[in-house]
């Protein structure tokens, strides 16, 4: 998974909750409540609406005596429309241009009921009043005409007929009034006419009676109609139909809203569902993580635990190895030390060989000369004898002295003695050289010291030239030349070593005529100087970098080790020290050594214990 | 008889005369006040001082009260009222007692509440000739109504708070008379002549207009059903078309709206033209023009008997 800064993170949730908080609005934004409330309101006005026009017909029958039912609801009509209308706003039911023009449609309506309605009344209490009237205006006429018959004023047919169609049209408006079929209004008109002609000539009383009449009966006329159009024309206007209009904008707008909503809240649920699996999934992935560190971390553990082990292993390997790396290098080393020791040893055999011979020769002829002495040494013990047994002659006795006068006068004459004890004497001085020898060889190996002591290179050195002579005896001249330098700690038997090498190494550089020098000199506070210089055959340019090197030779196969500098370095790196070498090809080789004064060397049991092995075996 | 025998039939007479006094309620085509509706008395005090306060004049020199006297009927009885700079107003004052009845207000109806009136009148150049800006500037300048208001309203002084205290004040008014205790069942309240000045009113048709709680006052009619008023009279002018002013429909052509009769006693004159100086004279013109009939003069003396009987019975206002 790609990673996520924080910053984008916090952005993506913003995102999210902005979307759920969207949604959720949406589902809010529909209140069921404002639509029940407009829905009674609607009905309300209906009722309202159906009431007053039964209120209408009411007073139109008489059956109301009085107007303010058909005056009240007008309040009440315009409180619901007003509340419509608000409510209508609040619930977001008039956003569209539909739904305000259906309130004002309802609105327009309402005033033109309202309009009828006001018309209706004023008209109607006219006709009311006529038609209450009319009989007693009727009976007027009646009156006045028997009035005007009893005082014989007037033509009395004419106020007879006058009274009769009076009477005659009372009856047609009264059923008039409880038809109103258009035809009969325009006869009852004409009747009108006919009276109102026959009116004029009658006397004053009568006449004034007449036109009262008339104009009444006009009135209903023209009243009833209007009523009659006035209460068709209310019944005709559409104001339940607006209303219901109204309820079915209401009730659809209800269902949109409603879908919407549940549309909105099935989004919602969509959102979330979605949410839920992303939320699922990331835990899933937080979980896998989890797991998966967790069994990364078991593996760490389980490789660390393992790796304990394989280090171990490893180190165990590696200490083997280096075991026998070391044990092949001290094997190597000792192949090393084998040669030169071999060298050395045979040098040494050579040596003792020499005054060996000798003491040997000379032993032998002192065995020889014994017999004589034992000559002498017979005859003396038959004197002996002659003297110790009775009757021995004197003549006899004379005899046998002088034997043994001329046997010692014979051994005189020898110098025996002399010789005898000269050859003692050399045999003596042959053992006495055997006997350095083996002290130096001791000192050498130095057996009987400890590693590290305070050492006298001198005597050092001279027991190994002393060891080597074999090796320098036909090569030229050791020339020492020793300063003044104190004791040195050091493991001398390593630095005999060092010299030895060195040493056998100009040796077998030189030729007949070669000089070796060895030099010893106080190279500062706390350091000495030896040097080794020959004048041997030198080291060519590009092999001197590598004498040092292990297993380096320029001998042929087999008749070096190519581990005698490499020791050389090791042993002086051992005690803190510098070895440094100079040659030139024809002129000799030089080689410088500098050994503090103070610092033993780093022990190496494997060397001390190897020589120590190795001499024993020897 | 013996005395206790006679004092029982007595009590029992009496009380037999009494009961007949307390019928129950009768239902006419006239229906009774019933007592004073129910109002924020805070606010009714509010509307009260503005009522009285000549400072909603542009001049601080009438008062609503000014031509709506309270002592006098709800109006001040002249011909033509006087406006606040001395100007006559067009057309006669009608009465502001019980005027929250009215269906609609001024003569042509044009103000649908007394809201509209109220504001109609403070703004109208001849009658007030106010600013509503101002008129609330002052009012909220005024401390002791910013207080007032600030207690009974909770958005303080604003013109539609100032417009319902006095709305309010005004519908306090209402004046209970004789005659609605005769309608509760008071047989007692109204005499004999005037019950039967109250037949002759509803036989004669008058109570085909002048009905309902208000005794009119809640219906629309034109001015001459039955005769040319306006004919007779000479004169005519712009007041006399009434509802054509409002709605340009010939048809409306002098349509007033029905006065209501409570108090008429007390305010004349009357018509819109205040033509008619006398009840008598009202009558008169009624009977001609509206009902176009003939009736004896006694008659017409019970209808102004009856007519007597509806003048409100000293009450709060």
């Amino acid at each position: 998974m790609r990673k996520f800064g924080l910053i984008q993170i916090g952005a993506l949730i913003g995102v999210l909750a902005l979307v759920l908080a969207f949604l959720y609005a949406k589902t809010r934004s529909y209140d069921a409540a404002a639509y029940f409330e407009n829905e009674a309101l609607l009905r309300q006005l209906r009722q309202v609406d159906a009431q007053w026009e039964l209120d209408g017909l009411r007073s139109k029958m008489g059956v109301n005596t009085h107007y303010d039912p058909l005056t009240d609801p007008l309040l009440t009509l315009e409180r619901l429309q007003r509340e419509f209308d608000e409510k209508g706003a609040e619930a977001g039911a008039g956003t569209d241009g539909g739904a305000s023009k259906a309130r004002d449609a309802l609105h327009q309506t309402i005033a033109q009921k309202t309009d009828l309605v006001e018309q209706f009344k004023s008209h109607n209490s006219i006709l009311r009043n006529s038609l209450a009237f009319i009989s007693i205006a009727a009976d007027d006429v009646q009156r006045r005409v028997s009035d005007a018959l009893a005082s014989r004023h007037g033509d009395s047919a004419a106020l007879a007929t006058v009274a009769l169609e009076t009477n005659r049209v009372l009856l047609d408006l009264l059923k008039y009034n409880l038809s109103s079929a258009d035809d009969r209004a325009a006869a009852i008109r004409a009747d009108l006419e006919r009276i109102d002609e026959r009116g004029r000539g009658l006397p004053r009383e009568v006449a004034a009676s007449v036109e009262i009449f008339l104009a009444h009966a006009h009135t209903i006329l023209r009243e009833h109609k209007t009523v009659g159009d006035l209460l068709s024309a209310i019944s005709a206007v559409p104001a339940g139909a607006r209303i219901d209009d109204l309820s079915d904008r209401l009730n659809k707008w209800q269902q949109e809203a409603t879908a919407q909503a549940q549309e909105y809240r099935s989004y919602l649920l969509g959102f979330s569902a979605v949410l839920i699996v992303l939320i699922v999934y990331f835990a899933y992935r937080l979980i896998g993580s989890y797991a998966e560190i967790a069994r990364v971390n078991d593996e760490l553990k389980q490789t660390n635990e393992g790796l304990e082990e394989k280090v171990t292993a490893r180190t165990a390997e590696l200490s083997k190895a280096l075991d026998d790396l070391k044990e092949s290098e001290a094997q190597l080393i000792q192949n090393e030390k084998m040669s030169s020791l071999g060298q050395m040893v045979a040098g040494v055999a050579h040596e003792i060989n020499t005054p060996l011979g000798y003491v040997k020769g000379n032993l032998e002829i002192v065995d020889s000369r014994m017999e004589q002495i034992e000559q002498v040494e017979g005859l003396c013990s038959d004197v002996a004898h002659m003297l110790s047994t009775e009757g021995a002659k004197a003549a006899d006795f004379r005899e046998r002295i002088q034997t043994v006068f001329d046997a010692a006068n014979a051994i005189r004459k020898l110098g025996l003695a002399k010789e005898l004890k000269d050859l003692v004497k050399d045999g003596v001085y042959g053992l006495g050289q055997i006997d350095d020898i083996v002290a130096n060889l001791r000192s050498f190996s130095r057996l009987d010291r400890a590693a590290n002591s305070k050492f006298d290179l001198h005597e050092g050195i001279n027991s190994t030239l002393m060891i080597a002579h074999n090796l320098l005896k036909n090569k030229g001249e050791v020339r020492r030349e020793f300063g003044d330098i104190p004791r040195v700690l050091c493991s001398p038997s390593q630095i005999n070593q060092v010299i030895l090498n060195l040493v056998t190494n100009a040796a077998q550089a030189l030729d007949e005529r070669g000089v070796i020098t060895i030099t010893t000199a106080r190279h500062d506070e706390e350091r000495v100087r030896i040097e080794v210089a020959d004048t041997g055959h030198g080291i060519p340019a590009d092999v001197l970098p590598k004498i040092f090197d292990p297993f380096f030779t320029t001998k042929d196969v087999g008749k070096g080790t190519g581990l005698g500098l490499a020791i050389v370095r090791k042993i002086i790196d051992q005690h803190g020290g510098t070895i440094d070498v100079r040659s030139e090809v024809g002129k000799g080789t030089h080689f410088t050594i500098v050994l503090p004064i103070g610092r033993a060397a780093v022990e190496s049991r494997e060397d001390v214990e190897f020589l120590e092995q190795q001499l024993q075996a020897a | 008889m013996r005395p206790s025998l006679l004092r029982g039939l007595l009590l029992c007479a009496a009380f037999v005369i009494a009961r007949a006094g307390v019928a129950g309620p009768l239902d006419e085509p006239i229906k009774p006040l019933q007592g004073t509706p129910k109002l924020d008395p805070a606010r009714v005090e509010i509307g009260r001082k503005l009522f009285h306060d000549p400072r909603l004049s542009a001049n601080g020199k009438l008062a609503c009260a000014g031509c709506h006297d309270l002592a006098k009927g709800g109006v001040d009885g002249r011909f033509r009222s006087v406006g606040f700079d001395g100007q006559t107003v067009g057309i006669n004052t009608p009465t502001v007692l019980n005027s929250g009845l009215n269906f609609k207000q001024f003569w042509n109806g044009r103000a649908e509440s007394l809201e509209a009136q109220i504001e109609a009148v403070v703004a109208n150049p001849v009658e007030m000739g106010s600013k509503w800006e101002d008129v609330v500037t002052w009012i909220a300048k005024d401390k002791d109504y910013k207080d007032a208001f600030g207690k009974a309203y909770k958005d303080g002084v604003t013109k539609r708070n100032i417009v319902d205290a006095i709305a309010t004040f005004e519908r306090s008014l209402v004046t209970p008379s004789r005659f609605d205790r005769y309608l509760l069942g008071d047989q007692l309240a109204i005499s004999g002549e005037e019950k039967a000045g109250y037949a002759k009113f509803k036989q004669y048709g008058c109570i085909a207009c002048h009905q309902g709680q208000n005794i009119g006052g809640n219906m629309f009619q034109t001015f001459g059903v039955m005769g040319n008023y306006f004919q007779a009279r000479g004169n005519p002018t712009d007041a006399d078309l009434g509802r054509f002013g409002v709605t340009k429909r010939d048809g409306d052509k002098h349509v007033f709206k029905v006065p209501s009769l409570r108090n008429i006693a007390l305010t004349a004159p009357y018509f819109h033209d205040g033509s008619a100086a006398t009840l008598e004279d009202a009558v008169e013109v009624m009977f001609r023009y509206q009902l176009g009939r003939t009736a004896p003069a006694e008659d017409k003396e019970l209808i102004v008997k009856f007519l007597k009987t509806l003048t409100g019975e000293k009450g709060a206002w």
